[in-house]
């Protein structure tokens, strides 16, 4: 998974190329951010269209605002915290949405397990992962939220604080709370 | 290398070349790890248990999305931003508002526009080459040192590949390929009629060529006729996702974004006619769609269930889009044990139930209805 805040050289005259209005430098850095947008967006709507939708009203948002958008290093969590007000918004308008309009942060993979579990070593017994599993389907959606956005986006606490507007510490509080908390299962 | 020594779980966690090696299991990581594990016994605990943590995060959150299916969405997008880069005034709202329409009709036509993509997955180009057949298998394969198998019973007949691909020949058709399959790709050129299960392998696409078509997939089942070569070559899909192109298009674009745009993507119990005078392809409904075999759900007996979830319940078992109004037909309930029909039958029973009508559009079913509240 590329990682954009280690702006490079590439990178930063793929910026330079798409802030003069080439499209071909932007879908380069729409590829980039693609995966880590859908994957955060589906954890808001199972519906995988409507994510879809979002993220391309959302790059549209982007390339509309090309020429005034400022370091490639806040990138990320700006796109990032914009898909979840983007989808909040959305699917707040959408009525067919009536199954899940919560609002929750939460894994698609909730009772599946017919996932290729290729990750998966033998060394670990698949009864401690499920059950660890079960065990984070139960933190809160906050919970879950920031070990998302730390583990799987890999984002500093700053930057969650910012995604989902509260505070650096409760992000740290939380962040430590919820290690503990499963750590407390192994 | 001793700035781990002092390291709890909770930092271990925390790191991110710890947290790399869980998830991506990059070479140089694992034996760096491997080797601090085996310096650093005492950590041995700490160690697994972090890990097995991540990992059951990395686990819980996986997302799929695949290669194609991003593509498309990147290739959509550049189609947006190309015309607004044209006709800077007018495009510019009408396509952002395209992609946010509530309309149910545009929102599936993105999801058939998705999901002709995701093809590229089980990509099955058929392309009619010409107007004799044989020539074409015959230029495909001439000089090549591949395996030939041809049926000249009266029965099917069953070859298995050795990836573990199975091609069931019909009668008179011949297909060949190499004895053993490149790293890469997997190629067969068909001659007749055959149906196909090819096992995955998502690494190496399997490519059939039939007449003046390619057939391009990763793994599923479905049927090419490419007998009648003169007039036209048919793809079924059983199971799975198959994108058909023109081998011309095949051929020339090499450019898997644009090539993409030009192929035809079939998903189980679609059906592509390709007809070699006007050179169309065109999707359709199988002719006796079968409920997907994966989906467990088969009764369909319903009392006073509302339409809209009977109608969901065949999408789902067939793996065919029905386009409905989702709010209307909630208020027509319909009684009625669907179990032994065809799905066109059960469509036919639903439709008389609720008074409305289907019809079948580029492989989808369209159901027109006044909803039942009187």
């Amino acid at each position: 998974m590329p990682n954009p805040t280690n702006s490079n050289q590439d990178d930063s005259d793929l910026w330079n190329a798409f802030r003069a209005g080439d499209d071909v430098a932007f879908g380069e850095i729409a590829r980039q951010y693609y995966r880590s947008l859908f994957s955060y967006g589906i954890k808001f709507s199972k519906d995988r269209e409507f994510v879809k939708d979002c993220i391309q009203d959302l790059f549209m948002e982007l390339w509309a605002k090309r020429e005034t958008i400022g370091d490639t290093g806040f990138v990320k969590f700006y796109l990032l915290k914009s898909l979840r007000r983007k989808i909040h918004r959305e699917s707040q308008k959408q009525p067919w949405l009536t199954e899940d309009d919560d609002f929750d942060f939460e894994s698609e993979n909730l009772g599946e397990n017919s996932i290729e579990q290729q990750i998966i070593d033998i060394e670990t017994s698949e009864a401690m992962l499920k059950m660890l599993n079960q065990q984070i389907n139960l933190l809160t959606k906050r919970q879950q939220e920031i070990i998302y956005l730390r583990f799987f986006e890999n984002l500093d606490n700053e930057s969650i604080a910012q995604v989902m507007s509260i505070s650096k510490q409760a992000v740290a509080n939380l962040l430590y709370r919820t290690i503990q908390e499963l750590k407390d299962r192994l | 290398m001793n700035q781990y020594q002092e390291y709890s779980l909770e930092d271990f966690v925390l790191d991110a070349r710890f947290q790399e090696w869980v998830r991506y299991r990059r070479d140089d990581d694992v034996t760096f790890w491997e080797k601090y594990l085996l310096e650093n016994p005492v950590q041995a605990d700490e160690i697994k248990r972090a890990q097995t943590l991540l990992r059951s995060v990395y686990k819980n959150y996986e997302t799929h999305i695949d290669e194609n299916e991003i593509d498309f969405e990147i290739q959509q997008l550049l189609n947006k931003v190309r015309a607004t880069k044209i006709n800077i005034r007018d495009e510019q709202t009408e396509n952002i508002s395209f992609t946010r329409s509530a309309n149910i009709f545009s929102r599936n036509s993105i999801l058939w526009a998705a999901a002709t993509i995701v093809l590229m997955l089980g990509l099955g180009w058929l392309y009619k080459q010409n107007q004799v057949p044989e020539t074409n298998y015959s230029s495909l394969t001439i000089g090549k040192s591949f395996r030939e198998e041809k049926n000249e019973t009266k029965a099917p007949k069953v070859i298995l590949l050795s990836d573990g691909s199975e091609i069931t020949l019909m009668p008179n058709a011949k297909i060949s390929f190499p004895a053993n399959f490149p790293v890469e790709k997997r190629e067969v050129y068909l001659s007749g009629k055959a149906f196909f299960q090819v096992s995955k392998d998502p690494k190496r696409p399997f490519l059939v060529y039939a007449n003046e078509l390619v057939t391009k997939v990763l793994g599923t089942s479905f049927t090419i006729n490419a007998e009648n070569l003169a007039l036209k070559t048919t793809v079924e899909v059983q199971e799975g996702k198959v994108s058909v192109f023109r081998q011309a298009d095949f051929r020339d674009v090499k450019d898997q974004k644009t090539l993409q745009s030009k192929g035809m993507v079939l998903t189980a119990n679609q059906k592509m006619i390709f007809e070699s005078a006007t050179t169309n392809m065109v999707k359709t409904i199988i002719d006796e769609p079968e409920v997907v075999a994966t989906v467990t759900a088969r009764t369909f007996d319903f009392v006073n269930t509302p339409a809209s979830e009977v109608l969901t319940k065949l999408e789902d078992a067939y793996q065919v889009d029905i386009i409905f109004d989702k709010e209307l037909l909630q208020s027509c309930p319909v009684t009625a044990s669907l179990s032994k029909q065809s799905l066109l039958e059960k469509l036919d029973i639903i439709c008389e139930v609720i008074e409305a009508r289907y019809e079948m559009l580029d492989g989808k079913i369209v159901i027109y209805s006044k909803g039942c509240k009187n």
